[in-house]
């Protein structure tokens, strides 16, 4: 029980990391990764949201009708969304200022819509907590680390501060859109190469199981999925056996 | 309507007004939070000028505020303004910020930035020498920094300005809208206020209308036998054709009685500046001299809008060449000959504009010159080139065509086609696109150095990978 509910923790950090493995969360990964700042601001904002958004969603999960739950999450996590612009606002201005229009974005911020369909509407309310939590982390550390390349070879600096022996020696183009997408597409190679062996397996497959998004995209239905999930978890049973 | 399709609606109703109320909780708390943080970045901005207790709301500008306003505060209980604004100085802008009490004066003035060439005298004194005074007393003449007069005179004037914007002085002399009222029978639409800082002291204001292009002048000349100002009105179209002209305040004669005369102002119309000779005219009689002052007057002001030019004018001059969205990158420390240079935003290249001195007559010959982003250059349009002793506008094209496809340092007199008896003027005019080429920013080589390895490393990762499933296949 208590490794399940860990699993569902660390799930979100490393082999289904939402930027680098699930490939969720393009747009604030590269817009808010040219300042380590910036990327833990957005990173926290995300987080927070996405465990908000998941602890109520459980709740509602058995009130909300099918018909109108796109729309009532997407209520829900606007929401939160602007509670969290309203508190950076009142309380760190300076980051709000910085954040610019990625704070309000985080409303269609897939990673978040994407857990609410897959995890939250299905799970209680404590492992959906879970699964924001890691989920959120694994975005905070992605950002960190691209931003983190980025602001150190790209402008000689960490978290505003400036290396000396770095400084006259930097790639302006990393913190650049180009630069961007080409420290995303390394850190990705490399989370692949290096990824658990589960992890690796089930990616290969190209089928919707495989699909954080396959109710949405209305490839297979609710029941065809729950008959997919259920195959796959006899499958790892049987493995484990 | 069944229990299936109203449940919906009424979950999404009861979602969204608990979200509202939520928000309403959370505004309640941070609104002032909010309010005062916002404050207090404006007054961070603002310390040395604005009292430590006001509370400001920033007014939007109009077209009516003077050009050097850049932002006005409006305190909210009517205690009075805060203003930022940037006036010309001698050498530089002069940026200021300064604080008016609700009855027009000056509370504290401070400059927060310029390059002027000031030595001797105290800025600071006459600074605060500016506190307490309201517009009338800006007259003074005490108020000066010796050996700065025109610096000192720039700060008054913005101050004046300022004083103007929140409403605690008239404009001096005519408004915008009087002027434009006396023509707008010839031509109406939006205009804007596009007076040289370095205008003819005869031209007062010039406005070019937005969509048409056409402009109107407003000149202050002296009458002929009584030194008291005449002033008139000129309208005239984008190509510098006359449209119209009225005569206000018009003094003609010894006796100081006002005589608009229809065929003096009518013999203004349809003409362009070259054609309003003496032969051409008609004077009032005895009072010559008048009307000569006032035609000359419009001349100035028309031959100072045909210089006037955008940004997008002078990019305009070679969009043959290149074009996208273009940002003004002209250096502080350019040279004398370099008048502006754009980098197009996408890297495509650069555009700069040039003025020389022809070769016998000192009038200033201009022209455009486009270049890629290696420097190389795509093409030349000359503007207003004069050459020769006679001042005729004469453009060639072998000496255009024989820029093109050239770094600035391949513009070499072996490699250059000038034109004939002209040549000090074409090479006046070589060395100037020169010295723009010069202008241009260069990569550093770190930067290529960097770029080059990047792709190096892109392109082997990528073969990496294709060689690798060639092998899993």
């Amino acid at each position: 029980m208590r490794n399940k509910k860990l699993s569902i923790f660390l799930n979100g950090l490393i082999l289904e990391n939402p930027v680098l493995v699930l490939v969720l969360g393009t747009c604030p990964a590269l817009a808010q990764t040219g300042s380590v700042i910036q990327a833990l601001g957005m990173g926290i904002a995300a987080t927070i949201v996405l465990i908000c958004s998941n602890v109520v969603i459980s709740l509602l999960r058995k009130v909300i009708p099918d018909t109108v739950r796109i729309p009532c999450y997407i209520v829900i996590i606007a929401g939160f969304v602007t509670v969290v612009q309203l508190l950076m606002h009142a309380y760190l201005p300076a980051l709000y200022e910085m954040m610019g229009v990625y704070l309000a974005l985080i409303v269609v911020n897939c990673i978040i819509l994407g857990r609410a369909e897959m995890f939250a509407r299905k799970n209680g309310v404590l492992d959906s907590a879970l699964d924001g939590a890691g989920m959120g982390l694994g975005f905070l550390i992605a950002l960190f680390a691209m931003a983190t390349i980025r602001e150190v070879f790209g402008a000689g600096s960490f978290a505003g501060l400036a290396i000396p022996f770095l400084k006259d020696y930097t790639v302006p183009i990393l913190t650049q859109a180009p630069g961007g997408f080409l420290v995303f597409g390394i850190l990705i190679a490399i989370i692949n190469k290096i990824g658990v062996k589960k992890g690796a397996e089930k990616r290969k497959e190209f089928s919707c199981e495989g699909c954080p998004s396959a109710t949405l995209c209305g490839k297979t239905s609710c029941s065809e999925l729950q008959e997919l999930t259920e195959d796959i978890a006899e499958k790892e049973k049987e493995e484990n056996a | 309507m069944t229990k299936k399709n109203i449940m919906p609606v009424v979950v999404l109703t009861v979602i969204c007004v608990a979200v509202a109320l939520l928000l309403a909780l959370v505004n309640s708390f941070t609104d002032d939070v909010i309010e005062e943080a916002q404050q207090e970045a404006i007054r961070e901005s603002l310390q040395s000028v604005m009292p430590s207790d006001w509370v400001v709301e920033e007014v939007t500008l109009d077209e009516n505020t003077p050009k050097s306003v850049t932002k006005i505060y409006k305190e909210k209980n009517g205690l009075g303004y805060t203003v930022t604004l940037s006036a010309q100085g001698y050498a530089s802008k002069i940026a200021m910020a300064l604080s008016i009490d609700a009855d027009g004066k000056v509370i504290k003035a401070e400059i927060t930035s310029e390059q002027e060439t000031h030595g001797q005298g105290g800025f600071d004194e006459f600074m605060s020498g500016l506190g307490g005074k309201d517009y009338d007393a800006l007259g003074d003449s005490s108020l000066k920094v010796s050996h700065a007069t025109l610096t000192s005179n720039a700060i008054k004037n913005g101050i004046r300005d300022a004083l103007v914007a929140t409403g605690f002085a008239e404009e001096e002399g005519r408004s915008r809208e009087e002027i434009l009222g006396y023509v707008s029978e010839y031509v109406s639409g939006e205009f804007e206020d596009v007076t040289p800082p370095d205008a003819p002291s005869v031209v007062q204001k010039i406005y070019r209308e937005k969509s048409s292009g056409a402009f109107v002048a407003y000149v202050l000349t002296v009458g002929q036998y009584v030194p008291i100002e005449s002033e008139g009105v000129a309208a005239f179209d984008s190509d510098g054709k006359i449209l119209g002209v009225k005569l206000i305040n018009w003094v003609v004669g010894g006796d100081g009685a006002a005589n608009p005369t229809d065929s003096f102002v009518e013999s203004f119309k349809d003409k362009y500046a070259a054609g309003l000779t003496d032969e051409n005219m008609v004077f009032v009689t005895d009072v010559t001299r008048s009307c000569k002052n006032f035609r000359d007057a419009i001349k100035l002001a028309m031959e100072t809008a045909a210089s006037i030019k955008t940004d997008s004018d002078i990019i305009g001059f070679v969009s043959e060449y290149i074009n996208g969205e273009f940002e003004d990158i002209t250096p502080p420390d350019a040279p004398s000959t370099l008048k502006k240079l754009y980098c197009e935003k996408s890297g495509k290249g650069y555009v700069a504009y040039v003025m020389t001195l022809g070769q016998y007559v000192p009038i200033e010959s201009e022209g455009v010159v486009a270049f890629d982003s290696d420097g190389k250059i795509l093409g030349v349009k000359l503007i207003n080139w004069v050459v020769g002793g006679a001042g005729a506008a004469n453009s060639t094209d072998n000496f255009v065509s024989s820029f093109n496809g050239k770094t600035a340092e391949e513009l070499t007199d072996e490699n250059m086609v000038f034109v004939t008896d002209v040549t000090r003027s074409c090479k006046n005019f070589r060395d100037a696109v020169v010295a723009a080429g010069e202008a241009i920013p260069k990569a550093p080589v770190a930067r290529i150095v960097g770029i080059t390895v990047l792709a190096i490393s892109f392109i082997a990762v990528v073969a990496f990978i294709i060689v690798k499933r060639r092998k899993t296949v």
